[in-house]
């Protein structure tokens, strides 16, 4: 039990955040000096936070990686799905997710563009079937996409999507950065379940030589449209699919 | 929707590791904790109006998370995996122990609401009547009261065991 002078933690997290008064504030540092106990329990408030800020940096992050806990306020979209299994099941599912990477990448046609060096593919989850999904594809609220690149070069990469009401969402992947991915073939770890936007949405793949941070292009993204993705001078690839109501493919 | 968005990420950048911090400590799970974590900063989200008021938003998110925890540890759907988990290694600082805090988890969950509250604050979290009376809105007086009778109660429960 901490002596009756000691600070609380409410008080530590006030002097942390920089709320007290420089009086308080001081008497605060002088205490800490010269209490071992507070020091070891300051100390350690300062690791659980900096532990605690790096499991999910941001409440983005967190939303996406708690499913079934979010409200229709937050609107991401974004969750863990095991892909890989219902693969294996899936005679002759998709050749793309198998073979190697070519040094230039044909370009498809239709709602799926390529510009070279990186090409975006992706496979739908509806009721227990799965399988690749084609240009211009038909989706629902509810399925589940999840997406593949093949890329010619290591280089840094991303996901990002504008949907039908034009809102700009990070599909990949979590963090503050872009990853960095070796060249070849990758099913991207995170699955998404579509929510209720209705209308067309496009998705860029985005390889780049250099780190670049997420945030701010899917802001730029959803205030200049594609012309922010166009103008970062990245190896893009972009595909899109139509959402409709429920019944819309009934 | 956007500009929402944006206050709350700024929120939880300042406030959301000292959110996560007390909630694994009263849940004695990261991941119940990221849970409360989560469920504390949607309400602000939904329902901002609960914020107005307030002195504080520090003061609001410990008032707030302690009320969530404290349902937890009352649900009889999470009860059992809370109190039977095993407390946060990473989390604890050696005030209480383990085995302390998993016995007032117990306790908590049995308390009435006024005095749970006042047992956070008072045992978990180590505050002052006076502190303690900024988070919850009491007056000192019935801080103290409640501190008293909060006090009986572990007395009975010395006896009984």
């Amino acid at each position: 039990m901490k002596a009756e002078d000691c600070p609380s933690d409410f008080q530590l997290d006030r002097y942390t955040l920089d709320e007290l008064d420089e009086k308080k504030c001081e008497a605060i540092e002088l205490h800490l000096a010269g209490c071992e106990a507070c020091g070891v329990r300051f100390a350690s408030m300062a690791r659980s936070a900096e532990h605690l800020n790096q499991t999910y940096p941001t409440f983005s992050a967190l939303d996406r990686a708690l499913p079934g806990k979010r409200t229709r306020a937050t609107r991401l979209r974004t969750r863990f799905w095991p892909i890989a299994p219902l693969l294996g099941a899936v005679a002759g599912l998709s050749l793309w997710w198998t073979v190697g990477p070519g040094p230039e990448v044909a370009a498809p046609q239709g709602g799926l563009r390529s510009k070279g060096t990186v090409n975006l593919s992706y496979h739908i989850k509806r009721g227990n079937r799965v399988f690749e999904g084609g240009r211009d594809e038909s989706l629902m609220p509810g399925e589940a996409v999840q997406f593949g690149a093949r890329i010619a070069r290591a280089g840094y990469f991303a996901v990002l999507s504008l949907d039908g009401r034009g809102e700009a969402t990070v599909y990949y992947p979590l963090g503050t950065h872009a990853a960095s991915l070796p060249a070849g073939d990758h099913t991207l770890p995170l699955s998404t379940i579509l929510d209720e936007a209705l209308g067309t949405e496009r998705v860029w793949g985005m390889l780049c030589d250099q780190p670049f941070e997420l945030a701010p292009l899917r802001d730029a993204l959803q205030e200049h449209g594609e012309d922010a993705i166009e103008g970062a001078g990245c190896q893009v690839d972009l595909l899109s699919f139509h959402k409709g109501a429920s019944g819309a493919l009934e | 929707m956007a500009e929402q968005r944006q206050e709350l990420e700024w929120a939880y950048k300042k406030y959301g590791a000292i959110v996560a911090r007390r909630a694994c400590r009263l849940l004695g799970s990261e991941e119940a904790a990221w849970e409360a974590v989560h469920h504390v900063f949607l309400s602000l989200l939904e329902r901002p109006a609960q914020f107005e008021g307030r002195s504080s938003m520090l003061t609001f998110l410990y008032e707030a998370t302690t009320h969530h925890c404290l349902n937890q540890l009352r649900n009889q759907k999470t009860r059992s995996r809370l109190l039977l988990g095993r407390g946060s290694a990473q989390l604890t600082d050696g005030r209480l122990l383990p085995d302390d805090l998993s016995v007032l988890r117990q306790r908590l969950a049995q308390l009435p609401d006024e005095l749970a509250q006042v047992a956070v604050y008072f045992h978990l979290d180590q505050m002052s009547y006076d502190e303690i009376a900024e988070v919850t809105g009491y007056c000192r007086r019935k801080v103290g009261q409640l501190l008293s009778l909060l006090r009986e109660h572990e007395q009975e429960d010395r006896n009984e065991s």
